[in-house]
Order: structure tokens, then C-alpha cells, then sequence
């Protein structure tokens, strides 16, 4: 699993340094023509660190492919792998899209408001395995307060403007 | 100037009702967050960054200050009452600390624990006095060259030491610099992977990406298992430590600050390789060695003393150099950044009197970190029992909040997202993060002065080599990939006997 999880990564790292010097690095990178010394273009840096990349990754995948059938102390010293876990990975790609929305709403409905919704979601997704109803309602009243208090420090202490709803303006 | 003639105007800057509050604030917060399992002295310091920006530069750096040296003390108690260590830095500690608390001696574990982490705060506290000054003075000397190879240096130990492996630590630092290449080019102002979005051209903000990269993959981590981070505390127990007991652990507590002072210094170490160096040191050299690893005191005492010691020390490259010692050394520059202050050697000549406040606030934190320490541990029971459910949720909406209060956009959020999932994939990769975010901080740097040194040289790299600075950190870069590819190599022969040997 861990043998496995490092040639994911070595192989992983090589394709994407790869990518980097071959499309990203031409496309993405601008360079002046009149640059006279290759050392000092624009281009320079971005791609040593590219070939940086890809020696790390195919030192990784040597490392692992040559090593593949035995234990090394690295694998024995880390903490071992996360057990599969169905409804912990659901409960990651459900994080992704309350994060996603929580940004979304953010320009939408202003900071405070999504930041009521958001705490209040999170909670909801982890209270299910292990809260009480105590912490429920816990959760609840901090989930109005918390944004508040923030709204306050940072908007009339710090200074900053901080994006409002549009049906509501808070003073 | 040396420190008596800053002395007055850094006193006056210390000794306001408003500096002294924010310091013994900074220490409660860092001792709460890090005695909170699952939350570290790392995201703490990150969190209450934002709370800076309103602050004047003296106040603010000094509540980071605070939250470092209580977060890293914070983080030994649970490390010692529910065998969790709250930061990296207390794994030494738990060695020793939890089968005393299964004995009934958690009291004594955590009071001894705490007054070997005021000695070793001290300790490290004052070598920062008395050397980062000096050092300042040598670096005023250095050219880019200099620089350029003293931050090849310091990438090389973090990226070395970070993690388990020196491989996954190079690539992690090589994401990080090829994150800190987004923007406009330094010498030429041409775009480098902006793709039409104005807002890239600037660099990504490197607070998005530092609360993203230690704080998101934390909570999401918690929503994938959230009931990973409970634990059952054990009770204080009638005991505590006795001026006897600090009195037979006091050279290993002098031993692990002036370990810690030195470990601290150089940068990219950090705590945890400390804690680890003075208990194995204390183990060795005490006559009690074989109860070490069962609940014997000067183990807790030693562990303690060498993570305590770092944290004064890890200001010396960052004050004299303007290199980052660790994270959250890296994290603390951003207060200077927002202020429109640069760590360095010139920091000392144009900022004197605020660099010698914040060493006399250094001083007055191993104070307030008593006190506050001495409460913590009797009300550990109330900071455990903080719902997890309700706090992770909010440290989310504090992140939020403190990432957009940097430059008012909700841009940087979206950055803070997208790096919270990569270093999430990294955590499951088992990259760490810490060479990501260093190598993200001197990126320009290094690429600054390399090209510096190439515009100077007319492009010939034989000015790389130019005095016996360059050449020093050379042969100190050679010799820490040179060890630790050989003490990886090693391992590895280690290992495969003994699975030859199980076969």
C-alpha cells in the first residue's frame, strides 16, 4: 500500500515534470526575445525546477521499484496507511463541494451568511458519527455567533470591508 | 548599535499595558490551541495571524511569539494525559509522559514538563540575545552569491529532515518553488503561469497558501474521520514535581535548551528532531537508563527541554538571516511582510529598537508561559472536552475570514481552498508540507540572487564560489545530502536484514 502510494507519486511527479517542460513552461511562461544569456530568461528558473521535479519522482520510483518486495524502515516508521473508509471518502468529496459553495456563496450572499451556512454544514457532516444533542445545539448557537464576532473584529476593529448580502447590510 | 544603545526606545516599546497584553494573550491562546488535540502550534500561529494586521508591528509579532512558545509547551499536555501529542514537537515526550500518567503521576509529568520548558525557553531565549546580533553583523557582509547559497542550504536540510524521505522532501520543495515562480518575472515584468488572471500577477499570497497548506488539510482530515481526534484524558493524580525532582533533571534540562538553542539555529531543523536528540542524550548519559521509556521524569524534563529549546533560537536565522528556521518561523515573517518589514541583516540597523523589544517580550513570554502553563494544566479536562464537532467548523470560518482580511478579495480564498486540497493529497502521499511552504517563502529569493549573482558575474558561475562563505555552505550542502543519503541507505539495509532475517 505504501510501496504503492510512492510510485503513484514517483510516476505521478515524472509525467507532470514532463508536462511542465514540454507544454506548460513554453505556453505559460513569457520570454522577451532579446534575452541574450539563457541563464537570466524568465524561462530559466521555472525549468531547473522541472528537471528538480523529475529527478525527485524517478529517484522515488527507482527507490520503490527496486525495492517493492521488501519493507523498508521508512514504511515501518511512518504512521501506517488510512484504512479504507466508504463513508470517511464520501464525507471528503462532500467537504470538496461544501467548500466549493461555501466560496461560491461568499461573493453571493456575503461573508457573514455563508459563513453561518458553512459552519452549520460542516458540523451537520461530522455530527452524525459522533455528537451528542448537547453538541448539536452547541454547534447551532456558535454557527450564528462565530460570524458575527468576525464581522465585528475585522470589520470594526481591523477595518476591513467585508463582502455584505445584498438583502441584508449588516450595520 | 549593539543592544544598549536600542535598550531604552525597546523597553518603551515593551513596557506598554497594550504589548505585554498581547504577549500574555498570544501564550494563553498557543497554550489552549496546542493542548487541543488535532489543532498544533503551527495552525494556531497561522490562525491568529490575521488578528495582526491591525496590531502595530511590535504588538502584533509579539501575540505570534506568544502562540508559538505556549503552542509548543500546550502540545505536552496532551501528549502526556491522552498519549497524543498535540504538535510533532511533544512525540519525545509522550515516551516518557504517559506511562507516568498511567501511574497516577500525570501532575508531576506536566509540572516538570513546564519548568523544563521555561529553563530551556531561557536558555534559547537568550542565545538568540546574545548571537543574533553577531550574526546579522557577519550577514551584512554577504553578497547574492552568499545568499544564494545559504538558501540552497537551508532548502536542502528541510527538505531533508522534514519528512521520511529525502526524495518526497525534494519534491515537495520543488513544488513550492515552482509556486513561487507564478507572477511577474523579477528582472524582465513578463508573465510566468498567470494565464490572463490579473490577480496571479502579483504571486499567489502567501498567507492563502500557508493557512491552506497547514490548516484545511487538518479539517478535512477531521470530516473524514471525526472521531479519530477523541481521546480519554487521564486524571492530574495527587502528585507534583518537587524542587528534588527538577533539581536531579536539571543537566539534562541544560543540556536539551543549549541542544535545542543549537538545533534551532541552524535552519530547517526545528523541534521535534531536538526533543528527539536530548531525550536519546539524557537516556544515554543518566543513571536511571534503563527506566527510560516507563515513567521515568528526566525523560519528560529532557524531551521537553530540547523542543522548548529551539523555540528562541529558530528567531536567529530568521532575525539575522531573513531565513525561516521552521514553519512557523516562516509563518511569523508574514507579520513582518504585512508590516512592511524585511528579516535580515539591515533589520537590525533600521529596526533596532523593535528587534530588541521583541527579545525583551521574549524574555517576559517564558514568564507569562509559567503562569499560564501552571493554569492549563489544572483545566486541561474543559480544553480537551472543546466539542471537536464545533471546533473544527469554526477554525474553517476563522480561516476563511483571515485569509480574505489580507488583501480584500475572496480570490485568495479560492487559493486557500485549492492549496488546502494539495496539501491534503500530500498528506495522504506522506509529503510533507513544511519544504512546500519554505521553498514557496525563498523561492524569490534564491532565484532573485542566483540572477543577481549571473548579472554580476556576466553569467559565469564561477562567482557561485567566490569567498569562504559560498564555499562553507557549499561543503555543508554536499555534506547533508551526502548523510542523509547515507543514513537512508543504511536504513534501508537495516531493514531488509531484518525482514531477510523474519523470512
Amino acid at each position: 500500500m505504501k510501496a504503492n502510494s510512492a510510485i503513484v507519486l514517483g510516476a505521478g511527479t515524472v509525467v507532470f515534470s514532463a508536462f511542465l517542460l514540454a507544454w506548460l513552461i513554453p505556453n505559460a511562461v513569457v520570454s522577451p526575445r532579446n534575452v541574450s544569456n539563457i541563464v537570466l530568461s524568465p524561462l530559466f528558473w521555472p525549468q531547473i525546477v522541472a528537471v528538480i521535479l523529475g529527478i525527485g519522482g524517478a529517484g522515488l520510483l527507482a527507490v520503490h521499484l527496486t525495492g517493492r518486495a521488501r519493507a523498508t524502515s521508512e514504511d515501518m516508521e511512518e504512521a501506517p496507511p488510512l484504512p479504507p473508509s466508504l463513508s470517511g471518502e464520501l464525507r471528503v468529496l462532500v467537504s470538496a463541494a461544501l467548500m466549493f459553495g461555501y466560496f461560491w456563496l461568499v461573493s453571493a450572499i456575503g461573508i457573514v451568511f455563508a459563513s453561518m451556512l458553512a459552519y452549520a454544514a460542516f458540523a451537520v457532516l461530522a455530527v452524525r458519527a459522533v455528537s451528542s444533542r448537547g453538541e448539536v445545539i452547541a454547534v447551532l448557537i456558535t454557527a450564528f455567533l462565530l460570524p458575527l464576532l468576525l464581522y465585528a473584529f475585522f470589520g470594526h476593529v481591523a477595518g476591513v470591508s467585508l463582502p455584505q448580502a445584498p438583502f441584508f447590510r449588516l450595520p | 548599535m549593539s543592544f544598549l544603545d536600542h535598550a531604552p526606545a525597546a523597553f518603551a516599546l515593551v513596557a506598554q499595558w497594550s504589548s505585554i497584553l498581547a504577549l500574555f494573550i498570544g501564550v494563553a491562546v498557543g497554550t489552549v490551541a496546542g493542548a487541543i488535540p488535532g489543532m498544533s502550534a503551527t495552525m494556531a500561529v497561522a490562525l491568529a495571524l490575521p488578528f495582526t494586521f491591525a496590531m502595530p508591528p511590535v504588538e502584533g509579532i509579539l501575540l505570534l511569539l506568544g502562540v508559538y512558545k505556549g503552542g509548543i509547551f500546550g502540545g505536552s499536555i496532551p501528549a502526556i494525559l491522552i498519549r497524543t501529542p498535540g504538535t510533532p514537537a511533544s512525540s519525545a515526550t509522550v515516551l516518557d509522559g504517559y506511562p507516568m500518567a498511567e501511574r497516577g503521576e500525570a501532575g508531576r509529568a506536566l509540572t516538570i514538563a513546564l519548568w523544563a520548558s521555561c529553563t530551556a525557553d531561557i536558555i534559547s531565549n537568550l542565545a538568540l540575545i546574545f548571537f543574533a546580533g553577531q550574526l546579522a553583523r557577519l550577514a551584512l557582509s554577504f553578497g547574492p552569491p552568499e545568499f544564494f547559497t545559504l538558501i540552497l542550504f537551508s532548502l536542502t536540510i528541510i527538505a531533508g529532515v522534514s519528512g521520511s524521505s529525502l526524495l518526497k522532501g525534494l519534491i515537495s520543495a520543488a513544488l513550492g518553488l515552482l509556486l513561487a515562480t507564478v507572477g511577474l518575472d523579477l528582472v524582465y515584468g513578463t508573465n510566468r503561469f498567470v494565464f490572463g488572471e490579473p490577480q496571479l500577477m502579483g504571486g499567489l499570497n502567501f498567507i492563502a497558501v500557508l493557512i491552506g497548506l497547514f490548516a484545511i488539510p487538518e479539517i478535512i482530515a477531521f470530516m473524514r474521520d471525526p472521531a479519530k481526534h477523541e481521546g480519554r484524558a487521564r486524571s492530574l493524580g495527587a502528585s507534583r514535581a518537587s524542587f528534588a525532582d527538577y533539581r536531579r533533571c536539571f543537566v539534562s534540562i541544560i543540556r536539551g535548551g543549549l541542544l535545542g538553542s543549537v538545533m534551532g539555529a541552524i535552519p530547517g531543523i526545528g523541534a521535534a528532531p531536538s526533543a528527539f536528540l536530548s531525550y536519546s542524550e539524557a537516556r544515554r548519559r543518566s543513571p536511571n537508563r534503563a527506566n527510560f521509556g516507563r515513567g521515568e521524569i528526566e525523560g519528560v524534563a529532557a524531551a521537553e527541554a530540547g523542543n522548548n529549546g529551539v523555540a528562541g533560537a529558530t528567531l536567529i536565522p530568521l532575525l539575522a538571516l531573513g531565513v525561516p528556521g521552521d514553519v512557523i518561523t516562516a509563518i511569523i515573517i508574514g507579520a513582518f511582510m504585512v508590516h512592511g518589514l524585511q528579516p535580515g541583516p539591515l533589520l537590525f540597523a533600521t529596526n533596532g529598537s523593535l528587534v530588541y523589544a521583541l527579545f525583551i517580550g521574549l524574555i517576559l513570554s517564558s514568564i507569562f508561559l509559567f503562569a499560564v502553563g501552571s493554569v492549563a494544566i489544572r483545566f486541561f479536562r474543559f480544553i480537551a472536552e472543546v466539542p471537536k464537532v464545533a471546533l473544527f467548523p469554526g477554525v474553517l470560518v476563522l480561516c476563511v475570514f483571515g485569509v480574505y482580511a489580507v488583501n480584500n478579495t475572496v480570490f485568495d480564498i479560492a487559493v486557500m481552498f485549492a492549496m488546502g486540497w494539495v496539501g491534503y493529497v500530500m498528506q495522504r502521499l506522506g509529503v510533507p508540507p513544511a519544504p512546500f511552504l519554505i521553498a514557496f517563502i525563498l523561492g524569490p529569493l534564491l532565484e532573485d540572487n542566483f540572477r543577481q549573482a549571473m548579472l554580476m558575474s556576466g553569467s559565469s558561475p564561477v562567482i557561485l564560489f567566490r569567498s569562504w562563505i559560498t564555499w562553507l555552505f557549499w561543503a555543508a550542502t554536499l555534506f547533508t545530502i551526502a548523510a542523509l543519503v547515507r543514513s537512508g541507505l543504511r536504513e534501508r539495509r537495516a531493514a531488509r536484514a531484518s525482514t531477510d532475517s523474519a523470512a
